[in-house]
């Protein structure tokens, strides 16, 4: 079968071709294998394995079904639409009820595979769900793990969705995001990328629904030649809205970097207020940083925000951590650990945390 | 043991291409207490760092002799590891590091043992009790958004769960308010005589002395020693100032 060329994380709005930061092109071979995830659900949210009708609202098919109405190819995502190049993928739906609830799906690779999935989420009026996906292979593996998520949150619904990605070092993974939101719904989102060769992740939401608010958290520890490459896009349409996207990150040992954030303030979305900020730690003098924050303005009483602190360690953090004993090589060490494990605080899953505390480990451990 | 802790000969220490330090000589004993005191930039901090072994000061002669070791072209880790300790006028924030972890990893790496967490605990519970800090301090990020005072004392709790033979505290009272000096002395007077610590403490302020025991005392003006004397010399200052001694 023939290689699939993409060109992914595309920039609304271009800037100059010649720092081709625009978006980024890559040739996968196709996703053919299939990778189980699997599930574990608590509270008011069921599952559909094939977004076709669910055993749990008692509908045989999606037509007509108040439920699984939802027409989720309509929703698009922060990669762009060349993600339809990779095919139908392997698709489960969840759907929440009222209430709280929680589901946790787990993918893990074997050396080799090369997959696509996709999970849409439709979270109802008045529902209340965290979702936690978690990437995992060996640490030497290679393959592809494309994963493309959906979701649609009703008028108050607040969804949490938690990503993440601890692959092995020969990995090509694609995470891709769309949502869609409704009157006073909210969408948090927190990324963790740590694994794997390439990343690239892009990130789109439509805040349509008044006073609606999405929250974006990604970190990264890029090391040993990475290559890290968002896209976060915030399309303010509702009045009153409000996004918040920070990405907090460190870079060593020739690993390359690119985030686009875009915070879009349509025409009509007056009141809304939008903020991104950016926090990198360099710790090396190979590493490339490339960041093209955007704010796009089309009304007038719109608040928008940009903000970035990008730099190498402070010698004078340094000189205070080495005073306590630490070497130079461990205060390093431990304060990209301490990044990490700041975005970790808010995951709320001991069991999720405890697994990206020990890739840490094995990470410093290996010097890698 | 050494009979000097400390032994400091002909120390010369630049900043950049500037001379800041002329050589310096100061002995300290095992559990002794000295008083470093002088006008501002004077040097003060400046050879507390050079000690310590901050690579922003060049030492360009003379040597750093600790408990029997030349220390002078040691880096900042070993020269802690040995035994040092210095204690920040202006500590610095550590973001992400909990004050908690931050001491049971610091503990673990001297002692080059993992430590028991309930050890660990009671031994910091009692440690923050005597510094009258809230429990909760222990938890949060080592420093960020610590009031100056909570800074100060969080310093003195390092000091007391690190033990080191000899700690160098730079200004530690300054910005602290009656009440503070005197919780924060309470904790160095415990590292003094409980643990037997050396301490050479730099200061402006008496206030912080008065219920320590001081065995000698040292006048720094313009990069050099110009005068040392017993604890008589404190008195002496806080009541005549430094111009008497900056005439001689």
């Amino acid at each position: 079968m023939k290689n699939i060329d993409l060109i992914v994380n595309k920039l609304p709005a271009p800037t100059w071709n010649r720092l081709r930061m625009n978006d980024s092109r890559l040739e996968l071979a196709p996703c053919a294998d299939v990778c189980e995830p699997r599930v574990a659900l608590q509270g008011s949210v069921c599952l559909n394995k094939n977004g076709a009708g669910s055993a749990c609202c008692g509908c045989a098919t999606a037509a007509g079904c108040p439920v699984h109405s939802v027409d989720f190819n309509k929703i698009p995502t922060g990669m762009g639409q060349d993600m339809e190049l990779l095919g139908a993928g392997r698709t489960l739906r969840l759907t929440a009820d009222a209430g709280k609830s929680v589901a946790a799906i787990t993918l893990r690779y074997g050396d080799g595979q090369r997959c696509y999935n996709r999970l849409q989420i439709e979270a109802k009026e008045g529902s209340d769900v965290t979702v936690l996906m978690t990437y995992i292979s060996t640490a030497a593996a290679a393959g592809t793990a494309a994963v493309q998520t959906k979701i649609h949150a009703a008028a108050g619904a607040k969804v949490k969705l938690v990503q993440v990605q601890l692959l092995g070092g020969g990995f090509v993974h694609l995470n891709d995001v769309g949502s869609e939101l409704g009157d006073g719904a909210r969408l948090e989102i927190l990324q963790l990328q740590l694994g794997g060769s390439k990343a690239y992740n892009g990130v789109r939401t439509e805040l349509t629904g008044e006073g609606s608010s999405f929250e974006a958290a990604a970190g990264y520890y890029g090391r040993r030649g990475q290559r890290i490459d968002m896209n976060f896009i915030a399309n303010h349409y509702g009045k009153n809205t409000v996004c918040d996207m920070t990405a907090d990150g460190v870079l060593q040992s020739g690993a390359c970097k690119i985030y686009r954030g875009t915070i879009d303030f349509k025409n009509g979305c007056a009141g809304a207020v939008g903020d991104e900020k950016e926090t990198v730690l360099l710790l090396s003098d190979d590493v490339v940083n490339q960041s093209v924050p955007l704010i796009l303005c089309s009304e007038e009483d719109v608040q928008g925000n940009h903000g970035a602190s990008i730099g190498k360690l402070d010698e004078d953090l340094l000189f205070y951590l080495c005073s306590r004993g630490f070497s130079e090589q461990d205060a390093i060490d431990m304060m990209a650990k301490a990044k990490i494990e700041a975005l970790c605080r808010k995951i709320g899953d001991e069991d999720t945390v405890q697994l990206v505390e020990r890739y840490l480990e094995g990470v410093i451990a290996d010097g890698q | 043991m050494a009979e000097q802790l400390l032994e400091v000969k002909g120390l010369q220490v630049n900043v950049e291409d500037k001379e800041i330090l002329h050589s310096i000589d100061l002995d300290i004993k095992p559990g002794e207490t000295h008083v470093l005191m002088g006008p501002n930039g004077a040097g003060k901090s400046t050879l507390g760092y050079a000690l310590m072994g901050n690579p922003k000061y060049t030492i360009t002669g003379g040597t750093i002799m600790f408990d029997g070791q030349d220390i002078t072209g040691l880096s900042v880790d070993k020269r802690a590891k040995a035994g040092l300790f210095l204690s920040f006028q202006n500590p610095l924030e550590v973001p992400g590091i909990s004050l908690s972890s931050f001491l049971k990893t610091a503990l673990e790496q001297q002692r080059g043992v993992r430590i028991k967490a309930w050890d660990f605990r009671k031994e910091l519970r009692q440690a923050m009790a005597l510094l009258q800090m809230d429990a909760k301090y222990a938890e949060r990020d080592l420093n960020a958004g610590f009031s100056g005072g909570e800074k100060k004392k969080a310093e003195i709790l390092q000091l007391l769960m690190l033990n080191p033979k000899l700690a160098i505290l730079d200004e530690t009272d300054s910005g602290l308010d009656v009440d503070a000096v005197k919780i924060v002395s309470q904790g160095i007077k415990t590292f003094q005589e409980h643990r037997n610590g050396a301490l050479l403490i730099i200061t402006h302020n008496t206030k912080i002395l008065e219920a320590l025991h001081v065995d000698k005392t040292h006048i720094l003006a313009q990069g050099s020693i110009i005068k040392n004397a017993g604890p008589e010399l404190v008195e002496e200052i806080n009541k005549q100032g430094f111009e008497q001694f900056l005439q001689k």
